[in-house]
């Protein structure tokens, strides 16, 4: 197990090594001198120079190129003119937000996702299965900045139950956590659904039931397994909605994590900040994916580890 | 069997049994050609001028005279709404045509050579695809600039690698087929192939995600605008609306409630024109 892990962390350096690549390509075609921009508007000729030999814009783009790509595998992530510092130092100190952020939003759509749609399975066509579908489908078509404005206005403002910004105690966390988690859980709670409705319907299920075991041994031990299988899938593919939809949510309530740091980053133009970021969110989502593998192999025991 | 000359009689009848079976198509596209009516005639059915101000009026809420309120300049909010239609309608139709035009021909590429192309195209897919697709896009827009020209280049660059991954998929299914199996036989081309046989047959499921896509894209649009990096104001753009009402929520909430309507309607009406357009092509795939 440990070995797999292992090669599994290992594989992502490539795709990391080409997530860089992409995103030193598509910053090279902002337009205009970008030690210019980071010495600011109205310096100098002189001290735009100055700052092209600093930081090495004066040389070939390739050897640009690999100094970025192996400076991103030293921990140098580059200069922040806005910060006066390495972006490396930077991005962690808006991390831990984030992390928490995320975090509780997983926890939230896997203890809400799944048992919402194991039970509108079970129950199908019943009152429950047609609320879950109803709350599913507009969860998929409420946009998540505009459920974290309502959840404000009625339970802050209106009730005054919950602060509607900052990032402090476990009831700063609420608001933010449904509203990067709202349409995750729908997808989850819609995927579950159909997987256990499918899984129900095979022989082995039919055979347990024949066997005379009690219908709940048989939905947990039996079909749940494997209906889990689909959903696992799901999580680690659509992840990219938890990653993106913190960003915005941050913004709503004033969470002081990375998507802020971004957002700020692109109103500032410190290129060096955002390039580091989307790498990180790009590494996060290979992450999850790696988490998302190695549960596949404690859910099911048939599939081996390579 | 109902005989031929009964059809025309039960004219009623068919368009009741079409539309129980298909109830979430026709209401998904009842909600899209209201849209589209909107976007087209927006600026003429509202009741104010968009950028008329009355600075005695300001965050009025709902009333008689302004039926969702007024802004934090008394301009009124259902106005801006009907006639910021057309922004969020071309922009999410706008990049999600670029988007199939970029990956389409990438993803039957990849799908129909396969081997060492589609080895590498599919990594290149994979890889775009590591990036959450509103960060791309906002990566891209610090790039471009924000405005109309940025948010159509960022959502267009960002749906791209999902597109073709679908068509991949789809055309993956389709090359094994006899009809294109005997077509090569017989010596046609392969651009022949791919247009005549290979596309028609992957464009239905590729409706359908496309539908998907759009939806999603104008989430994303709205998202971006919220952010400040979308539709510049003071065109009245629903997310861009949202991100100035957002500062008089604890005093006027009215200002946000019109534009998340609109949004999720939108949405909606994607949504369920592409869940509807899967069942009636695919019964085998009905939740």
């Amino acid at each position: 197990m440990l070995e797999y892990l292992a090669w599994r962390l290992l594989r992502i350096v490539p795709i990391v090594l080409l997530v860089v690549t992409l995103i030193f390509v598509l910053f090279r075609l902002v337009p205009g001198d970008p030690a210019r921009l980071i010495a600011g508007a109205t310096a100098t000729q002189e001290s735009v120079e100055r700052v092209r030999t600093q930081l090495g814009l004066d040389r070939p783009v390739i050897v640009q190129y690999l100094a970025y790509v192996g400076g991103f595998f030293e921990g140098r992530l580059g200069y922040s003119g806005i910060y006066r510092d390495d972006v490396g130092p930077v991005i962690v100190r808006h991390l831990g937000p984030t992390l928490a952020l995320l975090a509780s939003a997983i926890v939230l759509t896997i203890v809400i996702g799944i048992p919402a749609g194991a039970i509108s399975a079970v129950y199908r066509g019943g009152a429950i299965d047609q609320v879950v579908s109803f709350l599913v489908t507009s969860m998929l078509s409420i946009p998540n900045f505009w459920l974290g404005l309502m959840m404000i206005s009625v339970f802050s403002v209106t009730l005054g139950w919950l602060p509607s910004f900052g990032y402090g105690d476990a009831r700063s966390l609420v608001m933010p956590t449904i509203a990067v988690a709202a349409r995750m859980i729908a997808i989850v709670a819609r995927m579950t659904r159909s997987s256990l409705l499918e899984v129900l319907q095979r022989d082995y299920v039919r055979t347990a039931r024949a066997k005379g075991l009690r219908g709940g041994t048989v939905l947990y031990k039996h079909a749940m397994r494997n209906a889990l299988i689909p959903t696992i899938t799901t999580i680690g593919l659509q992840a990219g909605y938890l990653l993106g939809g913190s960003v915005v949510i941050e913004q709503v309530f004033a969470w002081p994590g990375l998507g802020q740091l971004l957002i700020n980053s692109v109103g500032v133009r410190d290129f060096n900040m955002i390039q580091s970021i989307t790498v990180v969110f790009a590494a996060g989502f290979l992450l999850i994916n790696l988490v998302v593998d190695v549960l596949y192999v404690v859910v099911n025991p048939r599939i081996e580890y390579r | 069997m109902t005989p031929i000359a009964g059809v025309r009689r039960d004219l009623p009848a068919r368009v009741g049994r079409t539309f129980r079976r298909h109830t979430t198509l026709v209401v998904g596209a009842t909600i899209l050609a209201a849209f589209a009516f909107i976007a087209v005639f927006g600026p003429a059915l509202a009741p104010y001028p968009i950028n008329q101000q009355n600075l005695l009026a300001t965050l009025a809420p709902p009333s008689a005279e302004h039926v969702f309120g007024t802004d934090h300049i008394g301009r009124d909010v259902l106005s801006r709404v009907l006639a910021g239609t057309r922004y969020s309608l071309a922009v999410c139709l706008i990049s999600v045509a670029f988007g199939a035009l970029l990956g389409i021909p990438v993803g039957i590429v990849a799908g129909y050579r396969g081997g060492r192309w589609d080895m590498v195209l599919s990594s290149a897919i994979d890889v775009v695809l590591t990036i959450p697709a509103i960060i791309l896009a906002i990566a891209i827009v610090a790039v471009v600039g924000p405005g109309l020209l940025g948010l159509i280049v960022a959502i267009s660059i960002s749906y791209a690698p999902r597109v073709a991954r679908i068509t991949r998929s789809a055309v993956l299914d389709v090359r094994e087929e006899d009809f294109v199996r005997s077509s090569y036989a017989l010596g046609a081309s392969t651009p022949r192939i791919l247009v005549r046989h290979v596309l028609p047959n992957v464009s239905a499921p590729l409706t359908v995600e496309l539908t998907l896509l759009a939806g999603q894209a104008v989430l994303v649009a709205t998202a971006l605008g919220f952010l400040g990096l979308g539709v510049q104001p003071p065109l009245p753009e629903w997310g861009t609306m949202l991100s100035r009402g957002k500062d008089y929520l604890a005093i006027a909430p009215h200002i946000v409630t019109a534009p998340g309507i609109a949004i999720a309607l939108l949405v909606l009406g994607f949504n369920y024109v592409g869940d509807g357009l899967r069942d009636a092509w695919d019964p085998k795939l009905r939740r």
